[in-house]
């Protein structure tokens, strides 16, 4: 860089040294307006879903980090202690790495930012005002009148540098785009590929704890059916079967099997339920309901985490389409689409997530 | 999903839902106790072979971010023009008071050195 300058002030040196900066002023600016820029509004496009991504990555991460802690600790994990810690160890940093990648993105998208913007003119002309200033202080008579023919001509070097320095950040931020293109694409990878096994984390965790509510029904159903069959057909009896009946439809999704939960229903007893019998076996179908609301609110909490899952992955493919499009520095039609479908994709993630809190809270 | 992840899962699924069959039917309270626990122990291994393939990746991960990192380095490394002037300034700046310091009529030796 130094010796780009000390070229230009060999220049001034000369017997026209107006003309000469004039010169590299209409070269500058001539490179100037043939380079594409800085594609900023593909940049800005990038940089808002990703950190749009990024905060719900983070949130998906943070519970994985807790879904590990969790396996640890379940009754049916029969690892020795030290192994358990191992695991829960190894896993925790695997899921901090994660997130130390998203910050890397942040930062990288930082160093963008700075690429992005234009020097402060008003500094340049500064540094120009200091160097003319030492020049003068040489006391040196040829670059004393040098300096002093480049006087009126500080602004349009002034300008000229302002270019200048433009077209290095620009390059700057052209190389640093297409270099991170891999990392920034594979991290991304790597993140979708993950999404699918948090998924199925949360989905077996979830089912583990809607399994008690399965199996609680399923041994409702066995003592309700002998208790039922010992007592002779009646039409109370029937109304109790009936609204067994009624609560097992409701479960959602319906077992593979349909005939799973049937009560089997066939009274061959002699004599038949009193009130009070009647009553007890009531209390059996009000316990298979509780049992069958916890049960649909588990598959509601799979369902809502799904959901924010696959939107989670389509912002994702958004994030990396984005960059794409900032790397390509198109200004296409695509890119508008691209665009909305991103804005759109967004929306429907916060609604993905909120509809997730609120299945889990239930 | 890949191959080795989702048959393991579907493995342990089909499992699963066979197991859940039998402990419907099963009339002995301890057989179906021992079913459930099955099952549970099953889940978990879904879950340990989910956790595993995240953590497998982890090396493919850290590789990436030291790419990115050179890349952050490489964007950060050097200066622009103005920086130049500043430095500049700073060399015009010494060389003036080495000038200062020294005799008079070697001005023009020093600036063009230094220049």
């Amino acid at each position: 860089m130094l010796r780009f300058h000390a070229h230009w002030i060999c220049a001034l040196s000369n017997a026209e040294p107006a003309l000469m900066v004039r010169k590299a002023f209409v070269l500058l600016a001539v490179s100037l307006a043939a380079c594409a820029g800085v594609p900023q509004k593909e940049f800005e496009v990038y940089r808002s879903n990703f950190n749009t991504a990024k905060a719900t990555a983070e949130d998906i991460i943070l519970q994985a980090k807790l879904d590990a802690e969790q396996t640890a600790k379940l009754p049916a994990n029969k690892d020795p202690v030290a192994e358990r810690d191992r695991k829960l160890a190894e896993r925790t940093a695997a899921l901090d790495a994660r997130l130390a990648a998203l910050n890397l993105i942040a930062q990288y998208n930082a160093v963008l930012v700075a690429l992005a913007d234009g020097d402060d003119p008003a500094a340049v002309q500064s540094n120009l005002q200091n160097l003319s200033k030492g020049l003068s202080s040489f006391g040196s008579s040829k670059l004393t009148a040098l300096v002093a023919n480049a006087g009126p001509l500080a602004g349009m070097i002034s300008q000229a540098v302002t270019i200048v320095d433009a077209l290095i950040k620009q390059k700057k931020f052209r190389d640093a785009t297409i270099q991170a293109q891999p990392a920034i694409l594979g991290i991304l990878h790597v993140l979708q590929e993950d999404a699918d096994r948090i998924h199925a984390i949360q989905v077996q965790l979830v089912e583990l704890r809607r399994d008690s509510d399965w199996n609680k029904v399923i041994s409702l159903k066995k003592r309700l059916a002998k208790m039922a069959n010992g007592y002779a057909k009646s039409s109370e009896l029937d109304g109790v079967a009936g609204q067994y009946d009624k609560q097992i439809a409701r479960i959602q999704p319906p077992p593979s099997e349909p005939t799973l939960f049937d009560l089997d229903y066939a009274p061959s007893g002699n004599t038949k339920a009193t009130d009070a019998e009647i009553e007890v076996m009531k209390g059996m179908v009000d316990e298979v309901t509780r049992h069958v609301d916890s049960y649909n609110a588990f598959g509601d909490e799979i369902e809502a985490h799904g959901k924010a899952i696959s939107q989670y992955k389509a912002l994702l493919d958004s994030v990396t389409l984005s960059f794409n499009a900032m790397s390509a520095a198109e200004s296409s039609p695509q890119f508008e689409a691209v665009t909305q479908q991103v804005v759109k994709q967004g929306l429907a993630l916060r609604q993905a997530v909120l509809g997730y809190q609120e299945a889990r809270h239930k | 999903m890949s191959d080795g992840i989702r048959q393991t899962t579907e493995y342990y699924l089909a499992a699963i839902d066979g197991l859940h069959r039998y402990a419907a039917s099963e009339p002995d309270d301890e057989k179906c106790e021992a079913a459930e626990a099955k099952i549970s122990e099953y889940r978990l291994k879904i879950i340990e072979a989910n956790f595993d393939d995240i953590v497998q990746r982890t090396d493919r991960l850290q590789t990436l971010m030291q790419d990115l990192q050179a890349v952050i380095a490489n964007a950060t490394r050097g200066g622009t023009v103005a920086g130049a002037i500043g430095n500049l300034t700073q060399i015009v700046s010494q060389a003036a008071s080495a000038v200062a310091g020294s005799s008079a009529g070697t001005g023009d030796s020093a600036a063009g050195k230094q220049a």
